[in-house]
């Protein structure tokens, strides 16, 4: 018959045993998610090294760090002495959450504004020539020429801010932006047909903020929308490693100890991820934001708008991270507008999102700004001779 | 009599020829794998079909190597036949360990030296029974060791300080299971340095304070039982 004692021995042998193998479990998930490194390995270099990389590639270094869609990276480049061309890669779209090509425009804009900016940096006066070859739908791929001929180095603010920029989905600070700020944020210089409206006035606020939380639910109820926005999640480090792309973890804007329990846990799935993102749309993002920000233009389906608009969004990213400001991407409401376009429902957001912007302008896409609770973290990126050609 | 205790020691235990046997099968399956490692540090990334398509081929490489050497290293331990039934053991989960391990380094490159290793471990166990006793008889020491092979893992994927740290620390934690018996003083000092630096740095990935919690509470009962064997 076993003692009492030895039975009271074996039962914490067995717990010892089974506490270690749950310690072995966890200290697998935080070697698998690289929770002791999240900014760290190759996916990561190009932020690290951008400034470093000479000539008319070292204006791709920058380009590649540029705000796009979902961080598809939709670009590629053709690289010579005296020019850079810069293509869409139509592979890299997010299907029906982006199902008008207005992100993937706006993105690809944003490279080129980056490429403008570090080329000035680097000795060169860039001529941009948006859509070279037409714009009909077989040449638009091709998206902008940009010429470099020899020049001062002109080292910008703006330059500086391009290793610093990131999408930050963190909470912000109660302390609001100053009107005087957000006006500054905003140059037009050389972009036609684009502008930014401010939405700071409390009850627009709490307007477009209903309406974007309604355009996420919107978003992961359409099963297609979701399953396709979900395809560019990388949930641990090996796939963060494969693709060097996508939205990960580590950019969520969580705290520390926060940011170790998600990746902890199994990995998420589609469902949990979409109810995690509705959630922060309503607690964190519309909850913490000091005003909003509308990308106008007169035709927002217009190609060339979309990369002139693109520009100026990374021109106003640019300056408020120069500035200390945060910014975050909010595009769920034209995402759903566009969705409902294609799909012919009648359009339940389009109409609403039209009473809050000025009359004979339509929104191109959104963010929030705000003092940053937090600082933002990096997103991954493909290598230099992934996107060259 | 004396041939049913024949019998009986021919089930239990392997024979001298058999221990060699396996002994050589795993010095050859470390060779094979030391050939998969460098195939994998130099030209893993053009053959990603067979090399596991890994981020870090020339790391994993070399990586592979020193294992594979020291799964031969433990098979050579292996072929001699002055060394106790306790190193005997840890000899064998060493291959046996490497041989998983490498699974994941090298792709379908480790699948014959993995083969090798696994089937040459098996043949050198000289007893299951006997095996198996110890096992039990040291139990919280191999778990105390399973912590340090953990805080290994974690720290693979650290950045650099934690990264040292965390090697160190897992490091501490194995040799402070080996001591544990013999030198209390010196297992309870690596117990501390194995898990409270690394505690410190990387605190907000939450395990590496579990992991400290979890050395504590083995660390008092190895080291009580120690004092009563000491005292006995």
């Amino acid at each position: 018959m076993v003692s009492r004692r030895s039975w009271l021995c074996r039962a914490g042998v067995a717990g010892a045993t089974a506490v270690v193998l749950a310690t072995g479990v966890l200290s697998y998930r935080v070697f698998d998610t690289a929770v002791l490194d999240p900014d760290g390995g190759k996916a990561y270099d190009p932020w690290r090294t951008w400034r470093s990389v000479g000539g008319p590639l070292g204006t791709v270094a920058a380009a590649i760090l540029a705000a796009n869609p979902h961080n598809t990276q939709p670009w590629f480049f053709h690289v010579t002495d005296s020019a850079i061309d810069v293509y869409a890669d139509p592979a890299r779209r997010i299907g029906t959450v982006d199902v008008a090509g207005r992100e993937h425009h706006v993105g690809l804009g944003c490279a080129i504004e980056n490429l403008v900016i570090a080329a000035r940096a680097k000795g060169f006066v860039p001529t941009v020539t948006l859509l070279p070859s037409g714009s009909a739908s077989d040449a638009v791929d091709h998206v902008a020429h940009v010429a470099l001929a020899a020049g001062p180095a002109e080292r910008s603010p703006l330059y500086e801010a391009i290793g610093s920029r990131h999408s930050n989905r963190g909470p912000y600070r109660a302390t609001p932006v100053s009107a005087g700020l957000l006006s500054e944020l905003v140059d037009t210089t050389g972009l036609s047909g684009v502008d930014v409206h401010w939405i700071t006035d409390e009850t627009a606020k709490a307007a477009l903020g209903q309406l974007m939380l309604d355009a996420a639910h919107a978003v992961v109820n359409d099963q297609q929308q979701s399953i396709d926005g979900f395809a560019w999640f990388r949930s641990n480090d090996d796939a963060i490693r494969q693709h060097r792309d996508g939205l990960t973890l580590d950019e969520q804007g969580l705290s520390p100890l926060m940011l170790a329990a998600a990746k902890l846990l199994p990995s998420s799935t589609r469902s949990a991820g979409d109810t995690f993102w509705v959630d922060q749309t309503r607690n964190v993002h519309i909850k913490t934001a000091a005003a909003y920000g509308v990308l106008t233009a007169a035709d927002s389906g217009d190609v060339e708008t979309q990369l002139t608009g693109g520009r100026l969004l990374q021109r106003v990213h640019l300056t408020a991270s120069s500035r200390g400001v945060a910014m975050q991407h909010m595009n769920q409401i034209t995402e759903r507008i566009d969705r409902e376009q294609e799909t012919g429902v009648p359009a339940t957001f389009a109409p609403r999102f039209a009473e809050l912007l000025p009359a004979g302008v339509r929104p191109l896409v959104a963010f929030r700004v705000g003092y940053p609770a937090r600082a933002a973290r990096p997103s991954p990126r493909r290598s230099l001779a992934a996107v060259t050609r | 009599m004396n041939s049913t205790t024949t019998t009986a020691t021919t089930t239990n235990t392997a024979s001298t020829g058999q221990r060699n046997a396996g002994a050589n099968i795993a010095i050859s399956g470390a060779l094979v794998g030391v050939f998969a490692g460098l195939i994998q540090a130099t030209v893993g990334s053009r053959i990603p079909t067979w090399s596991g398509a890994k981020a870090s081929s020339g790391a994993l490489g070399i990586l592979t190597v020193i294992l594979s050497l020291l799964a031969g290293v433990a098979a050579r331990v292996l072929q001699r036949t002055d060394r106790r039934s306790t190193s005997r053991l840890i000899a064998t989960a060493s291959i046996g360990v490497v041989a998983l391990v490498c699974f994941t380094t090298v792709g379908r490159l480790w699948y014959v030296p993995g083969l090798l290793l696994l089937v040459g471990g098996v043949l050198t166990v000289d007893s299951w029974r006997s095996a198996g006793s110890i096992v039990r008889q040291q139990w919280l020491r191999i778990l105390l060791g399973s912590l340090g092979l953990f805080e290994l893992l974690m720290a693979a994927s650290a950045s650099p300080l934690r990264f040292v740290i965390g090697a160190c620390g897992g490091i501490a934690l194995v040799a402070s299971s080996w001591v544990v018996v013999d030198r209390r003083a010196v297992a309870a000092a690596l117990m501390a340095i194995g898990t409270i630096p690394f505690a410190v740095v990387a605190w907000t990935a939450i395990v590496p304070l579990l992991l400290l919690v979890v050395v504590g509470g083995l660390a008092i009962a190895l080291l009580r039982t120690s004092t009563r064997h000491a005292a006995a």
